[in-house]
């Protein structure tokens, strides 16, 4: 049982009837008639000590709500757990009320997570929620609303403590078809043959090299070898990828289902370029919840992943200028990055980031989710630089992890 | 909710549903034959019928079986409620009074009485029948509760027009107890509906112990109170029935029980005296000041049940207590391995025992009478006082400590406790003689201490949290 009906529990409730209480009383008394005097007295006692009652209810009472995740991917349990004391010697009704609108299945029809329960003197209950967050976003749990009386819960006040958790769903992750990256290569050299090298990563020593830089030379070696050795680098091939989420198309053609979609694309794409050591960067020109640009720009470390997932969750539908005008503004390309831009359909704006990115050497792959001529199921078409998101998404899609 | 829940759910509930409906049911028939309803049967029949009903219900039986059942139990339930009412001494086995009454029936008025009572008889087994089918939810015990209130007033009004316009008085105390049991019964009820949540609760640290006592008294006094009210009227009928069962009883050995009472106390009543004719009292007219007089009347008995519902609630709380303390006693573990005693060493023990406590009370009475004459009895004193205060000496402490800790507590009394602790600390410490003057102001200070206008702040230092409160407020 969560809560009962919060109606009229009784007539005598009812300001109406007390008063007609009060003139029985009235009349009782002038004729003299003690049980109905004894009764009306009971009748109005019971309600004027429930209404103090409920007006002290509020007294002493302390809370804190603890939520054990605050960012999850869709599909993960959630456990909110809210501990209520009353510290004093007045029993009472409780009733917990926490708006948490779109965590609670909407076949349910709540809006929010509701127990009630009774407290005695100095006595602590725990009340606990577990739901599953099934739809990327940011919900906002909160804030409580108490509600407190009489035992009998007659009468009842109420406090709203400004105490809310922002809970941030992730969107899903799921299985994607490999598929052949956009890539600048230098002069056209293969990856592995790139000039640049890493200094971080040593293959192995050789004899040193005279016109080799004397900071390579591995002292340690030539002393055991001794001659001079020097260190042997592997190719820096690390690559840059910025991936674009055209919003306004699908704020354009209203289409919630085929966004969810893609974000989910760009999510999973995103977990499994961070995984192959790429560095990574987002883009979109979407309105975020709480606000803020919707940008993170392409880097390499610890926060990056975190960061894309967490725009991504809080991106909304809504489209907040045109993308050309964000790629131009608010970004600065560095050299030798890739891009993968999402929108909804092949229109007028993709040919225009087309010859844009065309224009500034910018390798790019673009994905739609609605396009005219499908390939064939199953297979990648690498003739164009425009595909269907379908292609890339697999068969069995599924939960890939979560981070 | 868990069974036991449920059980006192159910319990309050058929309180309720009882108190209001045997006070209809004496009513009308007191107005109707000046005869009270049975009360035991009234109760057991609808008891009865709940109990059946409980256990007919849900086993997916014939409707002709449960009928069966019902009528098994009503069938009976009817006839001995005919038969206690009718006051038919027979046995209830034998077929004489039904012959009896068939050969000599009683007319018209007979079978009024008979019909009324096969109604109010079906009332009471219908109530206890819905009461085993209804549901338990809040909404439908408040509206139980509504209906109870409503037939209470409805009753209560009836009483008031019968005597107003038709100046027809019916005497029935009952009902106005039933008032009481009905609002302690029902607002037990309504609470345990509402608060059934099977969330477990445990009380804030430091305050498990008094939270277990104030709950367990609070069950007692509720369930107690409801019920010795619920039963009054039938517990002063037998007590009545009892007094003259004693009389008549106690008639032959009357005089014995006089002579010994006399040789007792020692003043022989002259039976050949007869009273002295007494003069008339002229009492002063009284006919102007009968309204407030009617006034004075009400409001007497207001206070008298008023004091009359608080001895109770000390009654009862004594018995709450008793048995709370009786159960901690049942419940205890005996030692483990202990030789067995022989009947003299237990002898000798209780012969020990009973030394030690005539000894203790002599004690006492000296002091009592004596007062503490040196320091250190005095300090000891303050001992005993600290611990019946909250505070009690552990051993680590030295006379200083305990001091501060006792003035940190009560620090209205801190001149008072210093005096003593001081003068303790002197004697035993400091082996010096204290002076006359010096000793009669410690005496002062531990008759101030002693003093009932503390008792308040004494009470008030058991509960947990309170020292910090008083040090806070009142200062270091």
């Amino acid at each position: 049982m969560q809560t009962q009906e919060t109606g009229v529990p009784s007539f005598f409730v009812i300001p109406l009837m007390q008063f007609f209480v009060g003139a029985l009383l009235l009349i009782a008394l002038l004729n003299g008639q003690r049980d109905l005097i004894v009764l009306t007295l009971l009748v109005l006692g019971v309600m004027v000590g429930a209404r103090l009652w409920a007006q002290r209810s509020l007294v002493g009472l302390q809370h804190h709500s603890r939520i054990d995740k605050l960012k999850v991917f869709p599909g993960e349990k959630l456990t909110l757990k809210v501990t209520v004391e009353n510290a004093k010697l007045l029993p009472i009704w409780l009733q917990m009320n926490i708006p948490a609108k779109g965590l609670l299945p909407p076949s349910s029809g709540e809006t929010a997570l509701t127990k009630e329960s009774s407290l005695l003197w100095y006595q602590r209950i725990h009340f606990d929620w577990d739901f599953i967050a099934d739809r990327r976003g940011v919900y906002q749990v909160g804030p409580l609303y108490l509600q407190a009386g009489d035992l009998f819960a007659f009468f009842s006040r109420q406090k709203k403590a400004e105490e809310s958790h922002s809970i941030i769903v992730y969107p899903k992750l799921i299985s994607l078809r490999s598929f052949p990256l956009p890539r600048l290569d230098f002069f056209g050299v293969p990856k592995a043959k790139n000039p640049v090298q890493d200094p971080v990563y040593i293959l192995g020593t050789r004899d040193y090299q005279h016109g080799q830089p004397a900071k390579y030379i591995h002292w340690k070696a030539s002393a055991r070898h001794n001659r001079l050795q020097e260190k042997v680098f592997e190719s820096t091939h690390q690559e840059k990828i910025l991936l674009v989420v055209d919003v306004g198309s699908f704020a354009r053609h209203q289409a919630e289902e085929d966004f969810e979609r893609a974000l989910e694309v760009v999510a999973s794409l995103a977990v499994r370029l961070d995984q192959q050591g790429h560095a990574l960067g987002l883009i979109a020109n979407g309105c975020l919840v709480g606000g803020g640009p919707a940008i993170v720009p392409v880097a390499r470390n610890d926060q990056q992943m975190p960061g894309i997932l967490e725009l991504l969750a809080r991106l909304q539908m809504k489209h907040d200028g045109d993308i050309i005008d964000v790629l131009r503004h608010r970004l600065t390309f560095s050299w030798g990055a890739s891009c993968i831009h999402f929108s909804c359909e092949e229109d007028e704006t993709v040919h225009s980031i087309k010859s844009y990115l065309h224009q500034r050497r910018i390798p790019a792959m673009f994905f739609v989710c609605q396009r005219h001529v499908l390939p064939e199921k199953g297979r990648f078409d690498f003739r164009h630089d425009i595909y269907h998101l379908d292609e890339i998404r697999s068969k069995e899609e599924g939960h890939e992890g979560t981070r | 909710m868990k069974g036991r829940g449920k059980t006192f759910l159910f319990l309050a509930s058929t309180g309720m549903e009882l108190s209001y409906l045997y006070a209809c049911a004496n009513f009308l028939t007191l107005a109707v034959f000046n005869h009270t309803f049975p009360f035991p049967e009234a109760v057991a029949s609808f008891v009865l019928a709940a109990v059946l009903t409980r256990f007919t219900q849900g086993r997916g039986w014939r409707v002709i079986s449960v009928l069966g059942i019902q009528a098994l139990g009503f069938i009976p339930a009817l006839w001995v409620m005919v038969k206690v009412f009718n006051a038919w001494s027979d046995s209830f086995l034998s077929q004489t009074w039904f012959t009896r009454n068939y050969e000599n029936p009683t007319g018209v008025i007979g079978w009024f009485v008979v019909l009324l009572l096969v109604l109010w008889t079906y009332g009471f087994w219908h109530g206890g029948t819905g009461l085993a089918k209804r549901a338990t939810d809040y909404s439908t015990i408040c509206s139980r509760f509504d209906r109870g209130l409503f037939a209470f007033f409805l009753l209560f009004l009836t009483k008031f027009l019968l005597r107003t316009k038709g100046s027809f008085e019916i005497k029935d105390p009952t009902s106005e107890f039933l008032v009481f049991s009905f609002l302690i019964f029902g607002l037990l009820a309504i609470g345990l509906a509402r608060n059934r949540s099977p969330i477990p609760k445990d009380f804030l640290p430091g305050y498990q112990s008094i939270g277990v006592i104030l709950s367990f008294t609070t069950i007692v006094l509720l369930v107690g109170t409801g019920l010795v009210l619920f039963c009054l009227p039938y517990l002063t009928l037998v007590a009545e029935k009892g007094y003259d069962i004693l009389k008549i009883a106690a008639g032959p050995v009357g005089y014995v029980l006089l002579k010994i009472l006399m040789f007792i106390f020692g003043h022989p009543i002259r039976q050949t005296e007869r009273p002295q004719p007494q003069k008339e009292i002229v009492l002063p007219d009284l006919t102007s000041q009968s309204r407030s007089s009617e006034w004075m009347e009400l409001l007497g008995k207001i206070l008298a049940y008023g004091m009359w519902a608080l001895l109770g609630i000390v009654l009862l709380m004594i018995v709450g207590v008793t048995v709370f303390l009786l159960f901690q006693w049942l419940f205890s573990k005996t030692p483990v391995g202990q030789e067995r005693q022989s009947p003299r060493d237990l002898i000798w023990l209780w012969v020990e025992r009973l030394r030690r406590f005539l000894y203790l009370c002599w004690s006492w009475l000296l002091r009592r009478f004596k007062g503490h004459r040196g320091v250190i009895q005095l300090y000891i004193a303050l001992l005993t006082w600290g611990r019946h205060s909250g505070l009690t000496h552990s051993l680590s402490e030295t006379p200083k400590e305990y001091g501060l800790r006792l003035k940190h507590r009560f620090p209205l009394l801190t001149r008072d406790i210093e005096l003593i602790v001081e003068s303790f600390n002197e004697v035993v410490y400091g082996e010096m003689d204290l002076g006359k003057h010096q000793l009669a102001l410690t005496q002062t200070a531990w008759r101030r201490l002693r003093s009932p206008r503390h008792w308040p702040s004494r009470f008030r230092s058991w509960f947990p949290g309170s020292s910090d409160r008083t040090a806070s407020l009142n200062g270091p």
